[in-house]
């Protein structure tokens, strides 16, 4: 009984505030479009009606129609079959930065907050250096030192993005740092390793994986567009940004859908995620 | 832009994460924190620079000797560029050159960077100065809005909320086939001649790069009005029967002004590394554009002189704001001077 209770309420990250509270139905559907758009991504090759790469001369730059529910671009590829299977990447590049950074920023923060110090010092100080680069600069300098494609921009963006991360832990770190709890685990002999861990990481896990959402929509705008200038996926690959690339000409003469539906998909994705990411933000600071 | 949410902001502004008070601020703490820390990271950032440039594959004398030159051909070349000296001699040279306002030759242009980049910056700093305007006035107004009026504020917060999601490229190419090719209002690519052409040619790029920042800055511009909105002092003004529009400018915006102001400094400082996909979507010939051709072209020295300026107006930005901020806010001034900011 009490279990069917619990699993009507929905999974605890999407609860807003006390577990006892209704669901919060802006974060639902929010979290379900995300979802959404990953499962799209990941079974596009079951629900795309073609082949991304179907070259079609006789079916060039057509509007929405049965056939192709979002038209084709100028050399005859159905759109949504594009869209789906750009997707994939669309999708892994952010994952992937996401994924890094928030690791990379967590480490040094709650090593920075834990040790103090010299230690915090020097890491804010790399940080700093970091502060320094727009994220698509860096990005791009990835690119001039390791070529185009999508590994260089997104270890670039891990690494840009980590001081924003860090920061944000960080001051809840040092918060979380003076309550009576970490006091708690010190007199019970518990080692650092397992205080920091255990307990402290785990009380701030909510901001963390708030945090990582947030990361994961801006990721995907900075890729896409380096995408976009040329520096990233390559055509004729599937991508968003390359899509809106590509879709340029073709837009300079009337010939919209390319460009838009894959601008669409950009705005789309990062509204939904940016939503989930600040609804979980504004839960965890309710928490502290 | 990487930006976290509007709250979190407002408490790193005003300093409030950190803790502990400094008494009697030394002269020292502040020529560290306002001359030699910036300095340093300018350093730093130089060299990472540098050394993604240096890291590049491939060899520029064969851009410029071919293949079918000699090995001592080669060797004289390398040697009259200086490219057969070791890296670290290499990126000496370069930064002192560089702040002498030397930055070499473009490879692929044959003419010294620094007359390459001057007509360029110009564009660019006109369409960032165009972007900075549209900006600060929408972005600020709309925020206002949403924070004074609690009826309209589910209405901005839903436009900030899609407005931060759209990437200056997709709002070019969206702008575009509204405004320049369906209605023909404004030129599709390219710079203009005079003033009001270039004015004309800068205003769907100008857009197209401020949709974001609005959105942001509106964000910001909400929450430090309502935050003030709610607090005694402009409670007791009410109380007192002060006219509305007189407890906005001098009670909420006086005391909501810094972190706006922070913010929309940050943002349109931001906006330069923006234009670079900007530039490139509207075929601008500003330093973005020149930036993204350069590193198409291998075109080191350009690469580096637009980097360096990129990282220039960033450090130089943060660092005259947070030098301003303690200025104004004398609470700031008391606490620690955390290098965390």
């Amino acid at each position: 009984m009490a279990l069917t209770a619990r699993l009507a309420r929905g999974p605890a990250l999407l609860r807003a505030g006390e577990p006892r509270d209704k669901p919060d139905v802006i974060a639902v559907i929010a979290g379900c479009v995300c979802a959404a758009l990953l499962a799209a991504a990941i079974f596009a090759p079951l629900i795309a009606p073609y082949q991304p790469d179907t070259i079609d001369a006789t079916a060039i730059n057509q509007g929405p129609s049965a056939a192709h529910l979002l038209g084709t671009d100028s050399l005859g590829r159905d759109i949504l079959t594009r869209l789906l299977y750009g997707a994939r990447l669309s999708l892994l590049g952010p994952a992937l930065v996401t994924l890094l950074s928030t690791t990379l920023g967590t480490a040094v923060a709650i090593a920075g907050s834990w040790l103090g110090g010299t230690a915090d010092r020097i890491m804010a100080r790399l940080l700093d250096v970091l502060f320094a680069f727009p994220s698509i600069l860096f990005a791009v300098l990835a690119v001039v030192a390791f070529g185009t494609g999508l590994l260089a921009p997104v270890v670039a963006l891990s690494v840009a993005y980590t001081p924003y991360i860090a920061r944000v832990i960080r001051s809840a770190a040092v918060h979380e740092r003076q309550l009576p709890y970490i006091e708690a685990c010190q007199l019970l002999g518990y080692s650092s390793w397992r205080t920091a861990v255990n307990h402290l990481l785990r009380n701030v896990r909510l901001l963390i994986v708030a945090q990582a959402t947030i990361t994961f929509g801006y990721a995907l705008l900075d890729l896409a567009a380096i995408s976009f200038i040329g520096l990233g996926v390559q055509p004729p690959t599937a991508d968003w940004g390359v899509m809106v690339s590509e879709g340029d000409s073709a837009l300079l003469n009337g010939y919209v859908a390319e460009s838009l539906a894959a601008g669409a998909a950009i705005v789309l994705t990062v509204v939904a995620f940016n939503v989930l990411g600040e609804r979980l933000a504004a839960r965890s600071q309710g928490r502290q | 832009m990487l930006s976290t949410a509007p709250t979190a902001v407002l408490s790193l502004v005003h300093g409030r994460t950190e803790n502990g008070l400094i008494r009697g601020a030394a002269m020292l703490s502040h020529v560290r924190r306002w001359i030699v820390a910036p300095l340093a990271t300018l350093l730093a950032a130089s060299f990472v620079l540098y050394t993604a440039v240096w890291l590049q594959p491939g060899n520029p004398l064969t851009l410029l000797l071919g293949t079918k030159a000699s090995p001592a051909q080669y060797r004289y070349l390398a040697h009259k560029l200086g490219l057969d000296r070791p890296m670290p001699v290499r990126y000496w040279d370069w930064l002192t050159n560089a702040v002498h306002g030397n930055f070499g030759t473009s490879l692929v242009y044959k003419q010294s960077v620094a007359s390459l980049i001057a007509p360029r910056l110009l564009t660019t700093l006109l369409l960032v100065g165009y972007a900075g305007v549209i900006i600060t006035v929408l972005g600020v107004t709309l925020g206002i809005i949403g924070g004074m009026s609690p009826r309209a504020a589910p209405y901005t917060a839903g436009l900030n909320g899609l407005g931060v999601a759209i990437p200056g490229f997709v709002a070019a190419e969206a702008l575009t086939a509204v405004f320049a090719v369906k209605l023909g209002w404004f030129p599709v690519l390219g710079t203009g001649q005079g003033l009001a052409g270039r004015l004309q040619h800068l205003t769907l790029p100008a857009f197209a790069l401020a949709i974001a920042s609005i959105a942001y800055v509106s964000q910001i511009t909400r929450a430090a009005v309502s935050v003030e909105e709610q607090s005694p002092h402009v409670e007791t003004a009410r109380g007192r029967g002060l006219a509305g529009p007189r407890i906005l400018r001098r009670h909420v915006l006086r005391n909501a002004a810094i972190p706006i102001m922070t913010v929309s400094a940050l943002t349109v400082a931001g906006l330069l590394a923006g234009a670079i996909v900007v530039e490139y979507a509207f075929g601008l010939g500003g330093i973005g554009s020149l930036l993204v051709q350069s590193v198409s072209d291998k075109d080191s020295n350009v690469v580096l002189a637009i980097g360096l300026i990129l990282v220039l107006v960033f450090v130089m930005t943060t660092t005259v704001l947070d030098f301003l901020q303690h200025l104004l806010d004398p609470r700031l001034r008391l606490r620690t001077a955390a290098s965390w900011h």
